[in-house]
């Protein structure tokens, strides 16, 4: 049976790791029917702290994620950012991470049919975060775009 | 080691978020182990109270956290000099994919030490474990004498266990 961290952990757990990682509102975007638009995310790492990149080496490592959920408007990409390679006292090798500022950029396609109008895109950034010597249990981000179909 | 309440359970865990590291105490100040019971890999089940009369080093730990991985030889290395004077290492898993995921990792590692499979309820206990990984020091009579939050020094680890044992 699968069981949350963020439950095995408790509340303390729940508490530390929401300041971590912040995500700003993204921009409204606005795209017409059957073409594309793009949506940038910008997150950003309280300092100290580091994330794994969308492609970690070592498989035991839960890599960042960005999902978005099925709509009107149907993600072609998501492109994140080059990875920095850092070194840290736990791990023999560089591990690949995102630290302080960065930035995620999704493709959307409207479908041709879409509705036109206004909405709301929900989507989920998943993470895990850790210092030099400790690490924090994965959190999961939920990110709105706002968009308008045309 | 007595079973704790609820309101018990809390104010420990207030107490242990006060601080991150805390070398070993004197006997007369250390505080009981909370209690647990909790399955291992090969779906036993295991008590806290099992180990009374045994020092223990219990690590929080996961598949995912590095310098979780790191400690992990050095537990080996503990669990074998140690293990015929009354010691033990209990590791607690707190991967959300349980033992799927924790087996093979074990596997890989050469672990020779009992790993627990955490949950909510042992955390909580434990000060909510904000962080991996997080290790207490037990004494024989069940108490805490020591405890390390995030990745410290092998030599800080025997400094704690030789004077215990």
């Amino acid at each position: 049976m699968r069981r949350t961290l963020a439950g095995l952990f408790g509340i303390a757990a729940i508490a530390a790791a929401q300041s971590i990682l912040s995500v700003a509102p993204p921009q409204k975007i606005a795209v017409r029917r059957g073409s594309t638009a793009e949506a940038r995310l910008k997150a950003s790492l309280e300092p100290g702290f580091h994330v794994n990149s969308n492609a970690p080496e070592d498989d035991y490592l839960i890599p960042l994620k960005l999902i978005w959920e099925p709509g009107p408007l149907s993600p072609l990409e998501i492109v994140y950012p080059k990875a920095e390679h850092k070194k840290y006292p736990f791990s023999a090798k560089p591990l690949a991470v995102f630290s302080d500022h960065f930035e995620i950029l999704t493709r959307f396609r409207a479908a041709p049919d879409a509705p036109r109008g206004p909405g709301i895109l929900n989507g989920k950034l998943r993470y895990q975060a850790c210092t030099e010597d400790r690490c924090y249990a994965p959190k999961t981000a939920t990110i709105r775009l706002p968009y308008t179909i045309e | 080691m007595r079973r704790v309440s609820a309101a018990t359970a809390a104010l420990f865990a207030l107490a242990l978020a006060a601080c991150s590291s805390q070398p070993a105490k004197s006997p007369e100040s250390r505080k009981p182990a909370p209690a647990f019971t909790l399955k291992d890999s090969s779906g036993h089940t295991v008590r806290l109270s099992d180990y009374r009369g045994k020092v223990v080093l219990l690590n929080f730990w996961a598949t995912w956290c590095g310098p979780c991985k790191m400690e992990i030889p050095w537990f080996i290395e503990f669990e074998r000099q140690y293990k015929d004077r009354g010691f033990a290492v209990l590791g607690i898993s707190m991967d959300e994919e349980g033992w799927e995921a924790v087996k093979p990792f074990l596997a890989g590692m050469n672990v020779n030490y009992r790993v627990l499979m955490g949950d909510e309820t042992v955390a909580k206990a434990y000060g909510g474990v904000e962080s991996l990984p997080t290790s207490f020091i037990i004494d024989r009579e069940g108490r805490i004498a020591a405890r390390h939050i995030g990745l410290v020094s092998k030599t800080a680890y025997e400094k704690d266990l030789k004077e215990l044992l």
